[in-house]
């Protein structure tokens, strides 16, 4: 069958990645700050992932880990500005070369997400469209405060990707440590539900959220 | 105009979404530790053969509760001796699998007995590749 008119339309746009960024850094006991120039121009919304042992074991920036006795392993955040990202990485098993690998999103209204729409008619024989890799929609995104429930009505629990706003340090955070508190029982801070998210009270500590939801 | 190659061409890397999976983990709802016994640690492992260039997303949920959260690091909250507590717990790849884990400590210097934690905990994961492309 020949296809004689194509119309390629989606109503959901997809990420678009605005910097990416790949290296090495040197960890000692202790504290680790690095800062690195991404040059975007605006506020980006960083994640990303690390290992000290070459990709055999690989945490994501925002996670803590507690060893044996309880006694903190590492604590690893990302935040950024409109012009740097920053890693604090607090690292307490010994000094380590850590390789990272680093990328941000913007949100829609500083640099809008890719959306494939009302694309002009094609005629084509042989067109194979390979969706192998399934992107992952952007369903939804926008800001919230502490108090603000977002409906989503998706009937299952999203993929969510959260950021928090840090006002000591004036950055953005990666929402996922511990410290801004992802927790069962009392005290939760974000709750995922089929229909909605809720976003509880934080202590103050991160007044604002922006939010991903890929659906 | 017939074209022999289509190509969509975007100027921008995207992510792509590798593979889902889940997995489950029961937690005892008492447990106790020696003094300066190692931790007991619990696992839940998601082999979905991913290999994430970029890295995953991803959400956990207690039958207990009636919500999820996001993030790789959580906290369950029980009590340690009768009084209130937290153990964490992360989300991390390790030789080629997801690993949902939580580590139960012991106390340095006497036993200890941890309660309230009966709940099974299930790791929700969407893998993802590019932008790195390895």
């Amino acid at each position: 069958m020949a296809l004689s008119n194509l119309l390629l339309d989606s109503d959901y746009p997809i990420d678009k990645i605005v910097w990416l960024h790949e290296g090495t850094v040197s960890l000692s006991q202790g504290v680790n700050t690095f800062t690195i120039p991404h040059g975007v121009g605006a506020q980006i919304y960083p994640k990303g992932i690390w290992t000290v042992d070459d990709w055999a074991t690989t945490q994501m920036f925002g996670v803590m880990r507690h060893g044996r006795g309880g006694l903190l392993d590492f604590t690893s955040q990302l935040s950024a500005d409109s012009l740097n990202t920053e890693i604090n990485l607090r690292y307490e098993i010994g000094s380590a070369t850590a390789k990272i690998r680093l990328w941000g999103v913007c949100n829609d209204t500083q640099i809008p997400n890719l959306e494939v729409s009302n694309t002009a008619p094609l005629s084509n024989n042989n067109l194979v469209i390979n969706t192998d890799n399934n992107y992952p929609k952007l369903y939804l995104e926008g800001f919230a405060t502490p108090g603000t429930t977002v409906n989503h009505g998706l009937g299952a629990i999203p993929q969510v990707d959260i950021w928090a706003f840090d006002s000591y340090s004036n950055q953005w955070y990666l929402f996922a440590d511990d410290s801004f508190g992802t927790m069962f029982g009392l005290g939760e801070f974000v709750k995922l539900t089929a229909s909605t998210i809720e976003f509880t009270n934080n202590s103050g500590a991160s007044p604002n959220y922006y939010y991903r939801i890929y659906a | 105009m017939k074209p022999a190659k289509f190509i969509i061409n975007t100027d921008y890397a995207t992510i792509k979404n590798d593979a889902d999976g889940t997995a489950s983990v029961t937690l005892p709802n008492s447990l106790t530790l020696p003094a300066n016994a190692p931790s007991a640690v619990y696992r839940a492992t998601v082999g979905i053969g991913a290999k994430p260039s970029a890295g995953w997303r991803c959400y956990v949920t207690s039958d207990q509760h009636g919500f999820a959260v996001c993030g790789t690091s959580f906290s369950i909250y029980c009590k340690q001796d009768g009084y209130d507590a937290q153990i964490l717990g992360n989300i991390f790849r390790e030789n080629g699998a997801f690993v949902l884990e939580v580590q139960i400590p012991s106390n340095s210097f006497a036993p200890t007995t941890w309660t309230d934690m009966g709940q099974t905990l299930t790791l929700h994961l969407q893998a993802i590749i590019d932008p790195f492309n390895s």
